[in-house]
Formats: structure tokens, C-alpha cells, sequence
């Protein structure tokens, strides 16, 4: 019962979490964006609402990765982190998006 | 399994502790060169063994007793449903790294309380839809654990011969 299939074997951190409607259920197919400087990793949302992005280089701290989602017809209402405990960066770190219809 | 454990538990217990005033029971020097029994370790449910023993069958019960219109039984099977998802979210909240209990909630939540308004409306119609809306749910969950090869339908036939699952007045 490890980490590793979220983590993708990497050394770095990885995100995982749920793009939401405001007060709702999970929105699938919603693209969910991890920027960091240099470039961009993008992904899309399960049926559930569900997204996983694996593992970053051991180098990334994970501060430095912003999590964005989008979806037609939505905007972003905000970004939760939860609380992450630090030392082991093979925990993944859960990042919510909630977006609210436009 | 769970019997089964326990079966194994007493047995071993029986052979480690012969009855008293038994010969065995006496201080008997072992044998040189035996080896002391290992003493049992309890046996922790996987993810897999708590859903194959705790979920499954009371979704299968609860589609059977839905089908049969027994609406009393169908209601004691989501309840049943719903305290072992409690129950398993607190033995294990976490799944290779995802939270059970959200995934458990975004895949089984509404469809659950679909499931409770038709039981509670006794209407056979919508509680086929919610009863498929909730096994649509198990197989969206499985997919996220990236276990999209344990595939859930609604029971043809009824696996437990010993239960009747039509309502009795």
C-alpha cells in the first residue's frame, strides 16, 4: 500500500484532488493545469471529478507548482491546498479547484 | 473470511493450549532441537478484503431486494452500506495516496440518497435508475484506484440461497 502509482515512480512531488462545482459534486472532464516555472503539465478531470498528476522532478519544491482548473461555461472560484505534512515528498499533496458556472 | 480467520485463531489457540491436566499439560521438557509455535498475528483487512466481504455482497442484496420490491430489506441494505463505508473509511483512509472517504463520498454520495428516495417513495422504477446510478458510482471509484478492472452490475441471480428476498407481512 504505497504511494507509488500516484507518484509515478518520480522523486519529486505529486497533486492530486478534486475540481469542484462551488458547494457541489465533482465535474469531470475539467482541465486541471500544474504550473511551474518553465512550463505547464496538464491533465483532465475522471468522472468523479478526480485528477492525478504524477510525480515532478526531485528538484521541484512543491510550493512553487500552481494548480489551475478550467472547464467551458465555468469560471475558477478558488484554490484549496490541505495542509501538507512536510518531510516526505512522496506524499502526494492534495490540491481542490472549485469552479462556479459563468 | 472472516469466519474462516477466526476458525484458524481457535485452532490454533486449541493446539497451543492442550486441556489442563493433560499430560501435555504437565511441564514437559520440548524436544531438543523443536522450535517454539509462532504466536498468531493478527490478520489486517486489505482495502480488497473489506470491499469483497462488506460492500459486495450488501450491494448485491440490496439490488435483490429492490428487484423483489421488498423495500424494508432494501432499506436495511443501504443503511448496512452506509456504516460499512464508515467503518472502512476509518480502517483505512487512505488509498495509495487518495483519501477514501472523498472518493467513497464523490462516487457513492448522491447516488445513495437517490437510492434512499425511491426505497422510501417504494418505487420500483426509480430505484432500478438509482440502484444502476449507484453501481455506475462503484465502477467510477474503481476506475479512480486504478482498479477499473473490478467491474460491478446488478446481480441476475441471487448468490445467498439461504435468504428469501421477497417481502413477508
Amino acid at each position: 500500500m504505497t504511494d507509488e502509482d500516484l507518484n509515478g515512480g518520480a522523486d519529486g512531488p505529486s497533486f492530486f484532488g478534486f475540481v469542484r462545482l462551488v458547494g457541489g459534486a465533482g465535474i469531470d472532464d475539467a482541465k486541471v493545469t500544474a504550473e511551474l516555472k518553465g512550463g505547464a503539465l496538464v491533465t483532465a478531470t475522471d468522472l468523479l471529478g478526480l485528477y492525478k498528476i504524477p510525480g515532478f522532478g526531485k528538484d521541484v519544491n512543491p510550493d512553487d507548482v500552481q494548480i489551475s482548473c478550467a472547464k467551458d461555461g465555468y469560471k475558477q472560484a478558488n484554490v484549496f491546498r490541505h495542509p501538507h505534512t512536510a518531510g516526505d515528498m512522496k506524499d502526494p499533496i492534495e490540491v481542490d479547484c472549485f469552479l462556479q458556472k459563468q | 473470511m472472516i469466519r474462516r480467520c477466526l476458525f484458524r485463531g481457535s485452532l490454533a489457540l486449541l493446539l497451543a493450549a492442550p486441556p489442563a491436566g493433560s499430560a501435555l499439560a504437565q511441564s514437559a521438557p520440548a524436544p531438543a532441537g523443536s522450535v517454539a509455535p509462532a504466536a498468531a498475528a493478527p490478520y489486517a483487512m486489505s482495502l480488497g478484503d473489506m470491499m469483497n466481504t462488506l460492500i459486495q455482497p450488501r450491494h448485491a442484496k440490496l439490488g435483490l431486494a429492490g428487484k423483489a420490491q421488498n423495500w424494508t430489506l432494501a432499506q436495511y441494505a443501504l443503511v448496512e452500506i452506509r456504516q460499512s463505508f464508515a467503518g472502512i473509511v476509518k480502517a483505512q483512509p487512505k488509498f495509495r495516496g487518495l483519501p477514501v472517504g472523498e472518493l467513497v463520498n464523490a462516487a457513492l454520495g448522491q447516488p445513495m440518497d437517490a437510492v434512499d428516495a425511491a426505497i422510501k417513495a417504494q418505487d420500483p422504477q426509480k430505484f432500478a435508475a438509482a440502484y444502476a446510478q449507484l453501481t455506475a458510482g462503484c465502477n467510477a471509484c474503481h476506475a479512480a484506484a486504478d482498479h477499473p478492472y473490478v467491474v460491478i452490475k446488478a446481480p441476475e441471480v441471487s448468490e445467498f440461497p439461504n435468504q428469501d428476498f421477497n417481502p413477508h407481512r
